[in-house]
């Protein structure tokens, strides 16, 4: 049956608030046009107009589609109406409210032969938006890559090695993890700093400073270890880089590394200096990051192994590129040698990605909560050993001395008190300000250290560091702001 | 007595001439008006008239174009552009905006303006029209 424009606009909202994407799909022709506020171009063709739908559905619950005013006119409808969802994957907040995704908009329906041939809305993405800015303040340092970030709709920052790291952009979480697990995406890490470790003692003082064994080290290799203090608690969790020959670094989290390293380095009679290089890393995170750097880089990348580093020209720039990241998948690390031409690298980047659907996001911790590839800080990491944060096999206790062996080895003949594991959680949860505490039926404690929409799971998942003696199915019982949830406790990683 | 068209390409012409006075003239004493960049609704002659007045203060051209308007006899709805320059900035921006305009006894009863307003913020993302917001 052949619809007419109002009749296929009211079919196409009522369809939207169903989440029934195979209905939406009937209305529209194969050479339809969609034209949102929310892109800057329009979407061309039948199955790139649902693949952005099928995005933009995931990421919302609860919709309302309420007309009030409908008018066709020949082969077009116009319609002024409210639309009314939740965010999937942005917790509500502290005091409960859920993170709402409310707008009033005018859309108009253009048809041919009955089906949607243009498809046109009209109204404010600042509702859409899921936070303002931070206030913003000269004493933190900026990224070299800030104006892209800036141009990009950077939304809010954390601070991290004392620098403003871009986290939130103007997208919705759905959008950033399809993205990142479908396209590519490209973060400013420049607030991951280096902590460069240059002369013949070089590897000689890494290995000291760090929990694995670097006797098999070669340049071009890189190694994900740990810096741990005499007391065996985790400072960060680097990833070691050895570039070149004599030259180590460590490109580490947020900890003070290279000013703890320069101490040991001061007093420990180590030839090498110690030094934080102006070396801002760029992270091209997913499965078409491999076809997108091809062009961009002067060197070969489809033999690069995972964790290894070669020197290159990315754009005409002197880089080191290694084949690391935050995602648990494809990805690489870009290093150039010096800011000074850090926005041409920027640029050069998004250029080269705007044919693979190259999105600028902040690292996705939705992916990297379900790939247990997160990270921790020494002030925030709740004096967790690497035994407690599941990271065994980043301990060599027989490679002779190092910061913290002692008690590591006495940790690890006695047994750690504690151990990192995944939860499948019931129901809602709010926004991880801080750590919850967990018990359950018999007392015994944990605390929530990671807590996240699955979109993989379509349901909340966190890790959390429990109690040793606490097994794989055991319930537990979490506290947060808005009062309490139930979890199974599972295998890491989720997906 | 004019159609809900007239009324629009008169508020057009006022809003273009930059002409508040005429523009107030056009609407009823308890009309709604709503435009994103305001960051809030209007309510009566006075508010819209600060609103308009903050607009054409911080705009150094703005200029509001209608391709196109349908109505039935209780709304009209119309598709077009806004043009504008703030002082702030090197260049105009124009972005796709539809208004949908309600009246009674002569007087617009409500109008509302549906645009993205993205170009027009502070990259701080405040509303950069504070002053309608007291």
């Amino acid at each position: 049956m052949s619809l007419t424009p109002e009749k296929a606009l009211r079919a196409y909202c009522a369809a939207f608030a169903r989440h029934a994407d195979g209905e939406i799909e009937a209305l529209f022709a194969e050479d339809a046009t969609l034209d949102l506020p929310l892109y800057d171009h329009s979407i061309d063709g039948k199955p790139a107009i649902m693949q952005e739908l099928r995005t933009a559905l995931r990421g919302l619950k609860d919709i309302r589609v309420d007309l009030h005013h409908v008018i066709e006119t020949g082969d077009r409808a116009f319609a002024e109406g409210v639309f009314t969802a939740e965010h999937v994957g942005i917790p509500p907040h502290v005091d409960g409210t859920p993170v709402r995704l409310d707008f009033k908009f005018v859309a108009v329906a253009t048809l041919r032969d009955g089906k949607i041939v243009h498809w046109r809305e009209y109204f404010d993405t600042k509702p859409l938006k899921p936070r303002e800015r931070t206030r913003l303040y000269p004493i933190t340092r900026r990224s070299p890559y800030w104006d892209g970030t800036v141009e990009a709709g950077v939304s809010e920052f954390m601070v991290y090695n004392h620098t403003y790291f871009p986290l939130i952009f103007h997208h919705s979480p759905s959008e950033e993890y399809t993205a990142l697990t479908e396209r590519v995406t490209l973060w400013d890490v420049g607030c991951e700093r280096q902590t460069e470790l240059r002369g013949p003692d070089a590897v000689r003082l890494a290995d000291y400073v760090t929990t694995r064994s670097l006797a098999k080290l070669k340049v071009g290799d890189c190694k994900y270890t740990l810096a741990c203090d005499p007391e065996g608690r985790i400072i960060c969790d680097p990833v070691l880089i050895h570039p070149f020959k004599d030259v180590v670094w460590l490109s580490h989290g947020d900890a003070d590394l290279t000013l703890w390293t320069r101490g040991i380095a001061l007093h420990g009679g180590f030839d090498v200096a110690v030094r934080e290089p102006d070396v801002a890393p760029l992270q091209i995170q997913g499965p078409k990051s491999l076809e997108m750097l091809r062009g961009l880089v002067d060197t070969p990348l489809d033999d690069l192994g995972f964790y290894k580093c070669m020197p290159a020209k990315v754009a005409g720039i002197d880089a080191v590129v290694s084949r690391t990241g935050w995602s648990g998948g494809l990805g690489y690390e870009i290093f150039p040698l010096s800011s000074d031409r850090a926005m041409e690298l920027w640029n050069a980047l998004v250029e080269a990605g705007r044919p693979h659907g190259l999105m600028v996001t902040g690292p996705n911790v939705f992916r990297a909560v379900e790939k247990n590839v997160t990270d921790t800080a020494y002030y925030s990491n709740s004096d967790m050993n690497p035994y407690e944060a599941g990271h065994d096999r980043l301990v060599d206790l027989d490679k002779g001395k190092f910061i913290g062996c002692d008690a590591l080895q006495r940790i690890a003949r006695e047994g750690a008190r504690r151990k990192t594991v995944g939860l499948l959680v019931e129901g809602e949860l709010p926004l991880l300000e801080w750590y919850w505490p967990i018990t359950d039926a018999r007392g015994r404690a944990g605390e929530v250290r990671w807590a996240v929409h699955s979109f993989a799971l379509g349901r909340n998942i966190a890790i959390a560091v429990v109690d040793a003696a606490i097994s794989e199915g055991e319930m537990v019982t979490i506290k947060h702001q808005t009062g309490s949830s139930r979890a199974t406790v599972t295998a890491l990683p989720f997906v | 007595m004019m159609t809900l068209k007239s009324q629009l390409d008169a508020y057009c012409r006022a809003f273009n001439a930059r002409s508040l006075d005429a523009a107030r003239a056009l609407f009823a004493d308890h009309a709604l008006f709503e435009l994103p960049l305001l960051g809030q609704r209007l309510f009566g002659g006075d508010e819209i008239a600060q609103g308009l007045a903050r607009i054409f203060e911080l705009t150094e051209t703005v200029r509001l174009e209608i391709a196109a308007a349908t109505e039935s006899d209780r709304i009209l709805i119309a598709e077009g552009a806004l043009t504008a320059k703030l002082h702030r900035d090197s260049a105009a921006a124009t972005m796709p905006a539809a208004i949908t305009l309600q009246a009674r006894d002569g007087k617009i009863t409500r109008l509302a303006t549906y645009l993205d307003a993205r170009p027009y913020r502070l990259w701080t993302d405040g509303p950069i029209f504070a002053g309608a917001q007291a």
